[in-house]
């Protein structure tokens, strides 16, 4: 027996352990006169409960086994680099005017200034 | 600091798709300014490359902290090859359906890049969005193939793809108006020394990453069927004109009839995001050419008045001047009763709280005047 496991009954005992039970009922229900064992009533309450929470269980572990699955099947996909791929070169794309590029003109250089800047913006001669 | 809570014309001076052509002396300094809260609401919504740039035109880079500097530095290179890369697959593609015969038109980002923005990458997106008819959706996911795409899911964060199941990309395309994403890798071979080095931060919506020791872009393209299903029953692609450079974009009215719906109603829900539509508007409005009597027709017709009366008042204001015809400012401005367009209006009043985080006044930088003329105020 591991420590998680339950003792098991013996069989004679547990029949022995099932007909006392069935007799304290039935006497509590003569003696008591009700219409319904509390015992029995708050045992099957507790068996609903019971069932309930199993089923909350076994849902949670077929939620991480998909989870698991997702993952996995998500790493694979990133190993495998599936998609296809070209080359190219970058000089023959880079446009002329890229920043710092040989061909760059004077845009980030401030003797290539079009305009200044002022408490209302760059703006036209025109402008008031 | 946040970007909103800047005035009108700095505002106008750092959203703007071109440089300014001339100059006054300056007068403010941009070195008090709290450069890290502003950078990262910048980022946020994707304009730090253009407001860095605006103030490198403006010899102004100085002003900026070094860490703040030498982060935007980065993304302005990363930017401008990923516009590169996307142009280069948005060529191949758009000369392989225009062999098909099949009509098609790039939008928003690439488009504008193009037709708006200069220098082009300072637009840049995470994707190329592509506009075709609904009956040539098989054609053209079999053309993808040619050119090593495949419909792919993604992280969050753009930075692993893995192919779609058929389940996967049936339950995209059954719930929005477009293909699942195409995506493919694309191998940077030599590489620039800044490429992914420090202080460059691998985000969305960059497509940059490695794969071992490989550099990788993740080329992606959104293919359309409909600019949203709000617009399935229309036919953008009739109004098509092409660039110089031979690529097809939408006409200046489907472009700001879509950006006015994109910046009132697809983002409403996320705040402290839009400014990128915001100078999108403002760029289609100094570009000028606008038959507004073709662009009411569509607004009034997809319901779209209180989108485009918010959105326009307000983004005209940081416009060059004032170009959009008061008359259609002052139409758009009453708020129709129920039963005059049931169940079509689209009215979810100011758009300015997913900009800003909360509700205000409909008025994009201070002072606030935009609405004054207003009835819906």
């Amino acid at each position: 027996m591991t420590a998680n496991s339950q003792p098991e009954l013996d069989p004679a005992l547990a029949s022995l352990v099932s007909q006392l039970a069935d007799d304290i009922s039935r006497r509590l229900q003569e003696n008591l006169g009700a219409a319904e064992d509390p015992v029995r009533t708050a045992a099957r309450a507790i068996a609903v409960q019971i069932r309930e929470i199993e089923r909350q269980r076994q849902e949670f572990d077929d939620l991480v086994d998909q989870i698991v699955s997702l993952v996995q099947e998500e790493k694979a996909q990133l190993d495998a680099e599936p998609l296809k791929t070209e080359s190219v070169d970058t000089a023959d794309v880079l446009p002329a005017d890229t920043p710092g590029s040989s061909n760059s003109g004077s845009t980030d250089s401030k003797s290539g200034s079009s305009g200044s800047w002022s408490s209302s913006g760059v703006t036209s001669s025109s402008e008031s | 600091m946040r970007l909103f809570e800047l005035s009108r014309n700095e505002l106008r001076a750092l959203l703007r798709a071109r440089p300014a052509t001339s100059s006054i002396a300056p007068t403010r300094t941009l070195a008090g300014w709290d450069w890290a809260d502003l950078a990262e609401d910048a980022n946020r919504h994707n304009v730090g490359v253009l407001v860095r740039q605006r103030i490198a035109d403006a010899g102004q880079q100085d002003a900026l902290p070094a860490e703040v500097a030498a982060a935007w530095l980065a993304d302005a290179r990363h930017a401008a090859l990923q516009h590169g890369l996307q142009l280069r697959d948005a060529f191949a593609v758009s000369e392989e359906l225009t062999r098909a015969g099949i009509r098609h038109a790039f939008v928003k980002g690439l488009a504008y890049a193009l037709s708006l923005y200069e220098p082009h990458w300072l637009r840049f997106g995470g994707d190329v969005d592509l506009l075709i008819d609904r009956e040539n959706v098989e054609t053209v996911r079999q053309l993808m193939r040619k050119f090593h795409f495949a419909q792919a899911k993604f992280q969050e964060d753009h930075q692993q793809f893995w192919p779609a199941t058929a389940a996967e990309i049936r339950a995209v395309e059954n719930q929005h108006y477009e293909l699942a994403e195409f995506n493919k890798y694309v191998e940077l071979l030599s590489p620039p020394p800044w490429l992914l080095a420090e202080p460059f931060t691998p985000r969305s919506p960059f497509g940059f990453g490695r794969h071992g020791d490989r550099l990788m872009f993740c080329s992606s393209i959104d293919a359309h069927w409909a600019l949203h299903f709000l617009f399935a029953d229309s036919r953008p692609l009739d109004e098509v004109r092409k660039l110089d450079s031979g690529l097809p974009v939408l006409s200046p009215e489907w472009s700001l009839v879509y950006s006015v719906f994109k910046l009132y109603v697809e983002v409403f829900d996320r705040p402290r995001y839009g400014f990128t539509h915001v100078a999108d508007i403002v760029a289609l409005l100094n570009a000028g050419g606008i038959d507004w009597d073709r662009l009411a027709q569509l607004v009034e017709n997809h319901g779209l008045q209180a989108a485009a009366y918010y959105t326009l008042s307000a983004c005209q204001e940081l416009a060059d001047a004032p170009t959009v015809p008061d008359s259609l400012i002052e139409r758009w401005s009453v708020i129709a009763a129920p039963d005059e367009q049931p169940g079509k209006s689209i009215d979810f009043g100011p758009f300015v709280p997913y900009l800003a985080g909360s509700r205000a006044a409909v008025s994009l930088g201070a002072p606030r005047r935009g609405v004054a003329r207003s009835k819906r105020s």
